[in-house]
């Protein structure tokens, strides 16, 4: 077990932990950050799991599509945090509901669980 | 691995009511519902699945990294890497000597290219999404009541804009570049657009659309003019890499950081009608006072519904 | 990187604890300035990780831009929030007591 297979666990774990939030946590701007997370963790894999040619130093391919990413990331967490807000100023609620919310709900319709 | 409610101790502390009435949000849609004003900000896992389901779910994707982490093991010693070989070889050609800027600009420049549309298309899209006049209320800079932010922009500003140059030029030879330059120069357009030093201006402004698009358009323009020479889309000339490099970092570092500085300020307001909650705020929400307020919702949601 | 260090072992053992840890914490907390927080906090970690992983370019990225401009973001985003839902008091979160 090496350094690098430490970190490679390390972006494993916070996909899957990240993944698992973005299925779970109810509240947008919490999606939004888990699919963050989850770029992070791949970002992790990516630089610690391929084989390299120096012990100490990452590959640069590696690094330039890491960076690339993280850039991206950034430009796609800023949208994905408009819609969210978005959403709130149209419905008033930043949980992601299933049921549309009407001026007047149906009052023999039986109430969604989420 | 569920990310349940951790704090469950608080409930009765908590004033807001926000685990009483979770289905409370959906009559008034963009009225202020008085049950549910704290729950914007916590998530007390009321809207959540049953904690059947996340369990389940824990479960699934649990052998799923048990399978990875064992299976990638290793894996940096398992086998002889022939890219960095490749990439230490040609080096030398590329015209400069950080192999990452070199990847980057020279033998992956088209992927920087099209990172830098990405960037300008996520730009458009936050544009879309909200009306554009754009203020964040805050008076200018001298008017500004905040001594520490102020004293901190003095010190901080100039020293980013200088490192930020720095970058840009360091990034053919040591570990830097035009990314980091233009994160740094848009960290210290956040900072000076936060004190209001920096009007944002309202979206989709000239300088901002021509200067995002001079990064996507330098590296257009420098791919076609070398067609003649090389007869390859942005293949630099012999001798022409090094300052043909130096210009576009310095295109995307100014681009870049206009973008994200962008993204950062037209995030979309949340409109608040209601004036009680206008003289709460002093920061108030521009969006609404001068303009006509949003269409009615309860027409849409009939037609969505 | 590779080499079985002991000290090396234990400094990225740690590093990967405190990441693993930040994740998990942020992504069960209830309060949203918190996790918002705890990102930023994440975010320097992680350029700490770069580090150690031998990708300073990335770690000078990162340190920027997770932090800089998407802590930014997110901390914007929660400001939007607070204002919408009319929080007038100076205490970002409720106190756990």
């Amino acid at each position: 077990m090496t350094s690098l297979d430490l970190y490679t666990w390390a972006g494993v774990a916070v996909f899957l932990l990240a993944l698992h939030a973005v299925v779970t946590r109810a509240h947008l701007i919490w999606k939004v950050l888990a699919i963050n997370l989850m770029g992070t963790g791949v970002f992790l894999v990516l630089l610690a799991a391929p084989a390299r040619r120096d012990p100490l130093m990452a590959d640069p391919l590696p690094q330039g599509m890491v960076l690339t990413g993280i850039v991206v990331a950034v430009a796609a967490t800023a949208l994905a945090l408009g819609m969210a807000l978005r959403v709130v100023a149209r419905t008033g609620s930043p949980f992601l509901t299933v049921e549309t919310e009407t001026a007047d709900p149906d009052p023999d319709a039986p109430e969604a669980p989420s | 691995m569920t990310p349940s409610t951790s704090s469950s101790g608080d409930n009765g502390a908590d004033p807001s009511g926000a685990s009483s009435t979770p289905g409370s949000s959906g009559t008034a849609a963009t009225g202020v519902d008085a049950a549910d004003v704290r729950p914007l900000l916590e998530d007390d896992g009321s809207r959540d699945d049953p904690a059947l389901l996340k369990w389940l779910l824990g479960l699934l994707l649990l052998p799923m990294g048990l399978a990875l982490a064992l299976g990638l093991r290793g894996a940096a010693d398992s086998r002889d890497p022939r890219i960095p070989d490749l990439v230490a070889e040609f080096l030398p050609e590329t015209g400069v000597s950080n192999p990452v800027t070199g990847v980057l600009l020279n033998f992956r420049g088209y992927d920087t290219l099209l990172e830098v549309a990405v960037l300008v298309a996520a730009m458009v899209a936050v544009w879309s999404l909200d009306r554009g006049e754009r203020l964040f209320g805050l008076p200018r800079g001298r008017d500004l009541d905040e001594p520490v932010l102020t004293a901190i922009l003095r010190l901080a500003v100039p020293t980013a804009f200088l490192t930020a140059v720095y970058l840009t030029w360091l990034g053919s030879s040591e570990p830097a570049g035009a990314f980091q330059a233009g994160a740094l120069l848009a960290g210290a357009g956040v900072l000076l657009t936060v004190a209001g030093v920096l009007r944002p201006p309202t979206a989709a402004a000239l300088p901002v659309r021509v200067i995002a698009a001079g990064g996507v358009a330098g590296f257009v323009v420098v791919g076609i003019s070398v067609l003649p020479f090389t007869g390859a889309f942005l293949a630099y000339p012999e001798g022409w890499a090094y300052p043909l490099i130096l210009g576009l970092e310095a295109a995307l570092a100014v681009a870049v950081a206009v973008i994200l500085v962008e993204l950062f300020v037209d995030v979309p307001s949340i409109p608040v009608h209601d004036p009680a909650l206008d003289a709460v705020d002093p920061y108030g929400d521009p969006l609404g006072r001068a303009l006509a307020p949003d269409p009615v919702p309860p027409e849409d949601e009939g037609e969505a519904s | 990187m590779t080499e079985p260090s002991l000290s090396a072992l234990l400094l990225d053992g740690l590093v990967v604890l405190l990441l693993v840890g930040l994740v998990f914490r942020l992504l069960s907390t209830r309060h949203l300035f918190e996790a918002v927080m705890l990102y930023v906090a994440y975010g320097l970690t992680l350029a700490l990780a770069w580090v150690r992983l031998g990708a300073p370019d990335i770690a000078l990225a990162e340190a920027a831009l997770g932090t800089g401009v998407t802590g930014a973001l997110f901390l914007n985003a929660w400001h939007r929030l607070a204002v919408r839902s009319g929080k007038d008091d100076d205490l970002p979160m409720e106190p756990e007591s």
